[in-house]
């Protein structure tokens, strides 16, 4: 099937720009090429789990704090495209890399 | 080097993967013979007869065991597997067990059929993890179907049994470094041999229990399941004919993969992740770990592996078995929803390239018995994201099935044990996780307390059968409130707590509860993760003095007493007669920006009571006139607002 927009979430698909596969927000922004993990377009709020609210309160403060709430939001118009909760320090996690059309995927 | 590598996957050194062409002894010989012009209605007729055998089975145990967690849970798996192990038909039960009762009767074609022979009339039983069990209490028993001295067919099944032995009561051993620690493991041992119940056999298996007279009633409810699965088929065999019968099971295989090829196709090729974090491989240790799912699709097939977890530790492991069916688990819920438990061709259509020596596919020998309540959940919800970011980018309809995360560590109750009301020892296992919460999905919001998906059967027990099992009286059972946790575009199903004080005894032993240090859920492209699951305890309370009065007691604030520090993996928790204790299955994960959620959605939950308005604006960003009503004006502001200042 050959697929020349993916939706990805509400908000961010795949597609093709000029020739090349980008991922966009709905917006019209452009948040990096398809060979890149998007989040790395966005811009990233990260937190303390607990200051979301009671919901997320922790009994073992110490644990907690090693860990943290992050946000990925378009840089562009403020939506949000990806949450984590991460141990502070680790990389983003590169998780949604789909393809337009036929070539290798990435292993990585 | 990795001093590793030259390890094989022969179910005892490491866990068991089966070749693809199995090395089964000439001296049995299986029946193949499969008729290819089988009519549409014969074809029909025979395919749902084998839905009901299995269902019929799955009831039996369900009706004969005496467990809460058996009958009234239904924290087990039955399954129709081909003559060569192949699962074909799976049960509304424990998805993460239906594979793994094919994993177990390969290893026994492979290492039983030569000696001691695999006959007709014959049970195996199997509970050793490495050969394909999620844990040693997930005991499997298989049983052969013969048709003139041919093995046609196999029936199987996975019940949770409450007590198998080992250190603890439960046999959840948390402090175990090492399989030897843990209750013991049986590679597969013939427990009926020519129709016959081995006696030696069934008494080795009940002497390691503390309840050895329960675990008995719930072995012969799952025996009594195959005995009726296994004449039924026998029946069918004998109304239209083996040929017949063995024509349908193939189509029925094939059929089921092209609707799995069908659904692949509206998928891009692609690669996914998800990560989910961890913690206490014992207790008092404070380390965090990963689990991580990565998929590949590409050529009309996926391809699974578990690279980036980190490697085996303490009692948080499982083996190749239990990463194939919790990831297995979610496939089915978003990719073979509509085949009616006939499940094994997306099982062709799925390639796993492990990476051994990990939390999630650990070798021998790795302490296995926990996983249950911490790895296999926790393993199914890091397929579930996985497999739900996939199936987001799907063309439609499929893409709309993709469903957020449920619970990682899923047990959203408690496992003690005691002196119970009628003066005998128990076990008991308070399945929290079974009122459960549907997690959002990209089409609409999850199900409030609407059961865990992953155990599509399951069934939250009456206040009043806990009641009457254990020694224990529930003060109260209710949703949690829509707040942040799992809040999104679209929201998760809201989960429950329940509080308890003891009933009938003076003393308890909290063996398994679940408070976890940090939430570990993940929200689903933009949504909100879900809450965390947690476990307290009021010591020296004046609760009796409340019933006393004919009043009983709403919440922890309103009560004297002690706050008890409870860690997320302690030691054994005791108590008292004046104590009370809640658990709590949080919410789970939410989909998409809070912001996006449709206003009226918002409205609707406030005004059923499970909002507040406050929480309305924090989290969505929805604001009201006085009176109630919708500020559509202030709400859209409000709201643009909060998004530009998401951008400093
Ligand atoms: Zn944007």
């Amino acid at each position: 099937m050959e697929r020349q927009r993916i939706f990805i979430g509400d908000n961010l698909k795949l597609e093709n720009i000029n020739g090349e596969a980008c991922y966009t927000c709905a917006c019209g922004n452009i948040l990096g090429p398809w060979e890149a993990n998007f989040k790395e377009g966005c811009t990233l709020k990260e937190s303390p789990i607990s200051s979301l609210g009671p919901g997320y309160a922790s009994s073992d403060p110490d644990m907690e704090n090693r860990m943290c709430f992050r946000e990925f939001f378009c840089p562009n118009c403020g939506v949000r495209h990806a949450t984590e909760v991460a141990r502070i320090g680790d990389p983003y996690l590169w998780d949604v890399q789909p393809k337009l059309s036929s070539g290798a995927v990435s292993e990585s | 080097m990795d001093e590793t590598a030259n390890i094989v996957w022969d179910g005892v050194a490491r866990g068991y993967i089966p070749p693809v062409n199995l090395r089964i002894s000439p001296s049995l010989k299986l029946h193949t013979q499969g008729a290819t012009d089988v009519d549409p209605i014969t074809y029909e007729v025979i395919r749902n007869t084998f839905t009901s055998i299995n269902l019929e089975h799955g009831q039996t145990i369900q009706k004969l065991s005496i467990s809460p967690i058996t009958m009234i849970v239904r924290d087990f798996q039955c399954a129709i597997l081909t003559e060569q192990g192949d699962v074909m038909c799976l049960g509304p039960y424990l998805l993460y067990l239906g594979n793994m009762q094919g994993i177990f009767t390969k290893w026994i074609l492979e290492n039983r059929s030569g000696d001691p022979g695999i006959k007709e009339g014959d049970v195996f039983l199997c509970n050793d993890p490495y050969v394909g069990t999620s844990h040693q209490q997930d005991t499997g028993l298989t049983c052969p179907v013969f048709w003139n001295g041919e093995l046609f067919c196999w029936v199987s099944n996975s019940v949770h049994y409450s007590d198998v032995g080992g250190p603890v009561p439960g046999s959840f051993c948390l402090t175990s470094q090492n399989i030897h620690e843990d209750p013991p493991c049986f590679p597969p041992i013939k427990l009926v041999e020519g129709g016959k119940i081995r006696t030696d056999v069934e008494q080795l298996f009940l002497r390691q229990s503390r309840i050895p007279q329960t675990v008995a009633m719930d072995l012969h409810a799952a025996l009594a399941g195959l005995r009726v699965a296994q004449e039924r088929i026998v029946k069918l065999i004998k109304t239209y004919g083996p040929d017949i019968v063995k024509g349908v099971m193939n189509r029925m295989m094939d059929a089921g993969e092209r609707a799995i090829e069908k659904k692949l196709e509206l998928i891009p090729d692609g690669r996914w992740s998800e990560r989910v974090y961890t913690e206490a491989a014992v207790p008092g240790d404070r380390g965090i770990y990963v689990s991580r799912i990565n998929i590949v699709k590409e050529n009309g097939y996926l391809y699974i592996d578990n690279q980036g977890t980190s490697p085996q530790v303490g009692s948080i492991n499982n083996t190749f078995a239990g990463l194939v069916g919790a990831c297995l688990a979610p496939l089915t819920i978003m990719l073979a929803y509509d085949l009616g438990g006939i499940c094994g061709g997306l099982y062709r259509r799925i390639k796993f390239r492990p990476v051994p020596g990990t939390i999630t596919c650990a070798d021998y020998p790795a302490a296995i018995s926990t996983a249950g309540v911490f790895n296999m959940p926790m393993v199914v919800a890091t397929a579930t994201g996985a497999v739900s970011k996939m199936v987001a980018c799907a063309d439609s309809p499929l893409r709309e099935k993709a469903i957020a995360m449920a619970d990682v560590h899923a047990y959203g109750g408690c496992i003690f044990n005691g002196i119970n009301q009628y003066e005998q020892f128990f076990v008991g296992m308070s399945a929290g996780m079974a009122s459960g919460a549907l997690p959002a999905s990209l089409a609409r919001d999850g199900v409030d307390t609407g059961g865990l998906f992953w155990v599509p059967g399951m069934e939250a027990s009456n206040v009043e059968e806990n009641e009457l099992a254990w020694p224990v009286l529930t003060l109260y059972r209710r949703e949690n409130a829509a707040e942040e946790a799992g809040a999104g575009r679209f929201r998760s199903g809201l989960g429950v707590e329940e509080a308890w004080i003891l009933h009938g005894t003076d003393r308890m032993d909290m063996q398994i509860y679940m408070n976890d240090s940090f939430v570990k859920n993940q929200g689903l492209l933009g949504g909100n993760s879900g809450g965390r699951a947690f476990f307290k305890v009021k010591r020296n309370t004046n609760a009796r003095q409340y019933l006393a009065e004919g009043k009983l007691p709403q919440s922890f604030d309103e009560l004297n007493g002690d706050d008890a520090p409870i860690f997320f993996k302690g030691p054994p928790v005791n108590l008292e007669v004046n104590d009370i204790w809640s658990t709590n299955l949080p919410n789970f994960a939410g989909y998409g920006d809070p912001l996006d959620r449709d206003p009226t959605l918002v409205v609707q939950d406030v005004s059923q009571g499970k909002m507040t308005v406050e929480a309305a604006q924090k989290v969505y960003g929805v604001v009201f006139k006085e009176g109630g009503l919708l500020d559509i004006e202030r709400t859209e502001a409000c709201r643009a607002g909060r998004k530009q200042q998401r951008l400093f």
